[in-house]
């Protein structure tokens, strides 16, 4: 039995053009990508509202961190409540747990009713300011940063627009009790007891771009090509 | 990278405005890239014979599915789609439970069957599981996880009826094992530190994090900032081992996976049963992987030397973290994510993160995706072109 032919090296021009016509067709496509955006411009909003605090920033919690079950000093404290981020719950669980704490943000994702109330998460990133969702706009300031809050069942009738694709949630102000972990086993959470909307939200009026639907449907048609060809190779075969 | 390499991690701007179409596709990436590693890695070690496959011990995957790759990715997308209409229809009727409406419970279930299964972690909403404040969405999602961090061959058995292999198989004894054993050290940290005083609420969420990190899945309950400011050391820590660790070989779970850690141990045992027996005994460890096999000093070697390039991997992307002012729990946490595919994060990794970090993590991801011997044989084939000898 003789051994199979040596295969020979491929030459390297053949290498080279190859490895540039990869390169070639990678840019292509970003070149489409960024020809089908919408021709959205930057903000004038200044750059230093982010979506989340940077990781290496020191974090100063404003009451010492007393854990459950143990005496917390309560001396200073008022019974007003207190104006509070996201970040700085995250950052302070303990300081807040329990507190009253006053929280505006904006309602995304989903309404979810349950017994206790209406579960939601109210984003205060910069995209719930007045930068704006972004498929309005091409401000890329950071990741998404909000709280779970329970809302009552009558404030949350209030909502009239949940942000989303294509939708500005409304904003609300909600006061309530923050919650390391939550009598429901919940952790990191909010339990509203009175709220009011701060601003409405609404739709993104901006339709669909009508190129991106004929590259969509130009796509789909070589894609069922390519198939159909390597199919119909197959079979001839 | 991260979608396709099923990591978790993500660096979109804003999740929770995104476009359904855009965020369906984030996590076909998973569904996609989650079969096709494997089918990948399959099909590597089929085609190279013996000199990969002598490497490729050390990573459990001497052992073939079914008798041809043809059959075995026939098989793989079987499995995946039969869990597929199983599992998102169990997530749709625990959402609808939560609260969502039929058909944003049926996009989100879908979404959420194909992060779990194969162990990706991208989640529709930036708040992960923990938005939907329900127990029975976690309820689903762990079994969904645990099948994915299984190996396919595994599922093959169990596909033919030898449920037995499911109590046999060193991979699922090393994983049942170091399950309980990083879980009660988690207990005994977030005890410790007085995160929970609810027991139930503590090992509701120990749990699921343990077996998120555990499959390298990535899906959080809480707030990732947490992590850092609420649970102390010792969960953190036990998150990292964890994701380290990782799921089974022939999975879509990352890590350094548990067939290298069974055969070490395996190997140690050994070594120490020598130590204690008279001089002339013969010592013989034996392992079970859908047969019973006699470990060989072969396989021992090749997996220590893979989990050596494990290690070294992890604590390379740390050094750049610690390089660019992270904490050292910060950056290890985040480096051991990125290459292991647990996808958890305490935060680093966002949209603004510096871009040599951006790079260093995404070729963990490669690395750790595709597995080192699969790196080396592509970088030796690409010199090999260059050098005009292929």
């Amino acid at each position: 039995m003789s051994a199979p032919p040596r295969r020979r090296p491929i030459p390297r021009l053949t290498v080279a053009a190859g490895g540039l016509c990869l390169l070639a067709l990678l840019g292509t496509i970003i070149a489409i990508g960024e020809v089908l955006r919408h021709p959205y411009q930057p903000s004038e909003i200044p750059e230093d509202q982010r979506g989340g605090g940077d990781p290496r920033d020191e974090i100063t919690c404003p009451e010492p961190q007393p854990r459950e079950g143990q005496t917390r000093d309560t001396t200073g404290y008022t019974l007003r409540p207190i104006q509070v981020t996201s970040n700085e719950l995250y950052d302070c669980p303990q300081t807040y747990d329990g507190q009253r704490v006053v929280y505006v943000g904006e309602v995304v994702g989903d309404l979810l009713a349950r017994d206790a109330g209406v579960w939601t998460q109210l984003n205060d990133d910069v995209y719930a300011g007045d930068v704006g969702p972004l498929p309005a706009h091409r401000d890329y300031r950071g990741g998404n940063a909000g709280v779970g809050v329970l809302l009552p069942h009558e404030l949350a009738d209030q909502v009239s627009y949940v942000g989303g694709p294509q939708t500005r949630g409304d904003l609300f102000e909600v006061r309530g009790v923050f919650h390391r972990v939550d009598a429901s086993g919940e952790v990191a959470v909010i339990r509203a007891d009175t709220g009011q909307m701060v601003r409405e939200g609404g739709s993104n009026p901006d339709p669909p771009l009508t190129d991106r639907r004929v590259a969509a449907l130009v796509a789909m048609v070589v894609a069922i090509g390519v198939v159909g060809t390597e199919r119909w190779v197959a079979a001839r075969r | 990278m991260s979608g396709f390499a099923t990591i978790g991690q993500t660096l979109v701007n804003d999740v929770d405005h995104l476009a359904r179409s855009v965020n369906l596709w984030r996590h076909l990436m998973q569904f996609i890239g989650g079969q096709g590693i494997v089918i990948v890695v399959l099909t590597i070690f089929a085609s190279a014979g013996g000199r990969i496959g002598y490497l490729y011990t050390g990573e459990g995957r001497e052992e073939k599915i079914l008798p041809n790759v043809i059959r075995t990715v026939r098989f793989i997308w079987r499995v995946a789609l039969v869990y597929a209409v199983i599992g998102t229809t169990l997530l749709w009727l625990a959402l609808l439970s939560a609260g969502m409406g039929p058909p944003t419970a049926l996009y989100h279930g879908a979404n959420l069957f194909m992060a779990a299964f194969d162990t990706g972690g991208f989640a529709t909403m930036s708040s992960s599981v923990a938005f939907y404040r329900s127990i029975a969405v976690e309820l689903v999602l762990l079994p969904i996880m645990t099948a994915g961090g299984f190996s396919f061959a595994l599922h093959y058995q169990l596909w033919l009826g030898r449920r037995s292999e499911l109590v046999r198989n060193i991979e699922t004894r090393t994983i049942a094992t170091s399950t309980l054993v990083m879980f009660t050290i988690m207990l005994v940290g977030l005890g410790r530190t007085g995160t929970f005083t609810d027991f139930f609420v503590m090992m509701r969420q120990g749990f699921f994090h343990i077996v998120s990190a555990h499959t390298t899945t990535g899906l959080a309950t809480v707030p990732g900032r947490l992590y850092v400011t609420d649970w102390g050391v010792l969960a953190p820590a036990v998150l990292v081992t964890a994701m380290a660790f990782g799921g089974m070989a022939g999975s879509t779970a990352g890590g350094i996976k548990a067939m290298r850690i069974g055969l070490i141990l395996k190997g140690i045992t050994r070594d120490v049963r020598k130590v204690l027996l008279p001089e002339d005994a013969i010592v013989v460890e034996t392992f079970h992987s859908t047969t019973r096999k006699v470990l060989s000093d072969t396989q021992v070697r090749a997996a220590a030397t893979i989990l050596l390039l494990w290690l070294v991997l992890y604590f390379g992307g740390g050094l750049l973290g610690l390089f660019y002012g992270y904490d050292l729990q910060l950056a290890l946490f985040e480096s051991t994510a990125a290459a292991s595919s647990g996808g958890l994060s305490v935060g680093l990794v966002r949209p603004d993160l510096e871009w040599p970090l951006k790079v260093t993590y995404v070729a963990q991801m490669v690395i750790g995706r595709l597995e080192f011997i699969a790196i080396f044989a592509l970088f030796g084939y690409l010199l090999a072109i260059v050098r005009g000898r292929v």
